[in-house]
């Protein structure tokens, strides 16, 4: 291939040169670039749900965790002791 | 070894584990899924029979072999649960269903759009379409009969059945582009012998599997993670933890 194309990481002649010889060709992959980048963007939003979701509903257990120790702790007015761990 | 296998079935020390685990693989998923998504669209060559619309590869082969191994741990806990009743493996096999679902959506998703522009349609009752199809259900199936129970240890004995029976699946996707040949291309990636695809294709691609398998890895744990502090909020070790939080 010759060094017409874009770089997307040089250092010094070498490194990740771009197949496509614009961002416009790119973006048009020969007629094909509305299949492969709209893949691409589907698998995108889920595969950032699947991280987000959780991590959502882990914050919300531990809040309400948090606001019943200190609901407990107000009603007692001592600090719960710790258990023993259980299995 | 094995006390490390013991450690694992104990959930304190798995909630710690993990959360120093998640911190560090979180960071080089997203820096694996980035560079293995640009080099598939931008760097990579396109194929000179399917010209770029192949570049769907990098993303529909690294989620449709996860979905696959997913299952294998899936049934794996599934059978751990059954014979020797750890929790963890109640906790393990429930988080790893729906990671599954998504990712077998997404192959079947992209699949689907790939097949468009290189075979003419979006959807055929290929074998090999047809039986990932079946792994979806299964996966769907696992998270919806585990909300059906009332009493959760019977919900994992019924899930952990269901997913175990749901292995002669597995066999059925590997070999269904050999029995059947129809539009579904066979595998281009060997493990013994030459592979039918060029290097320049075949390093993305397998940087993209690796991406997968370590964005499996983090999901399955938070999930876990989230699960775990919900069943242990009455657990002293738990309290402990919100408490110094």
């Amino acid at each position: 291939m010759d060094s017409q194309g874009v770089w997307l990481v040089e250092t010094a002649g070498r490194g990740l040169l771009m197949y496509f010889e614009s961002l416009a060709a790119a973006w048009d992959m020969d007629g094909h670039g509305l299949y492969v980048w709209s893949a691409y963007a589907l698998t995108a939003l889920p595969l950032v749900l699947m991280v987000w979701l959780p991590v959502k509903r882990m914050r919300q257990h531990w809040r309400w965790l948090q606001a019943e120790q200190r609901r407990s702790g107000a009603a007692t007015g001592a600090q719960t002791p710790a258990m023993e761990s259980d299995r | 070894m094995w006390t490390f296998i013991h450690k694992l079935g104990s959930p304190p020390w798995f909630f710690r584990f993990s959360g120093t685990l998640v911190r560090w693989l979180l960071p080089i998923t997203v820096t694996l899924l980035l560079v293995g998504a640009i080099w598939g669209l931008l760097v990579a060559p396109p194929d000179f029979r399917q010209g770029n619309s192949y570049r769907i590869i990098y993303i529909h082969v690294p989620a449709a072999v996860v979905a696959l191994a997913g299952y294998y741990l899936m049934a794996f806990a599934g059978a751990v649960s059954l014979i020797w009743r750890i929790k963890m493996a109640d906790v393990t096999m429930r988080a790893s269903a729906p990671v599954g679902a998504i990712l077998t959506a997404i192959a079947l998703v992209t699949g689907a759009i790939w097949g468009k522009p290189t075979w003419g349609t979006w959807w055929i009752w290929d074998a090999r379409i047809t039986s990932m199809l079946i792994l979806l259900f299964l996966y769907l199936g696992v998270v919806a009969l585990f909300e059906a129970y009332e009493n959760k240890t019977a919900a994992a004995r019924a899930c952990a059945v269901l997913s175990l029976v749901g292995m002669v699946n597995i066999p059925i996707i590997y070999k269904s582009v050999d029995w059947w040949y129809s539009l579904h291309q066979p595998a281009s990636i060997k493990f013994s012998g030459e592979s039918a695809i060029d290097s320049s294709m075949l390093y993305p691609l397998l940087l993209m599997i690796v991406a997968f398998y370590f964005l499996f890895t983090v999901t399955l744990l938070l999930n876990m993670r989230a699960e775990l502090v919900w069943t242990h909020r009455e657990s002293g070790w738990l309290k402990q933890l919100v408490g110094d939080s």
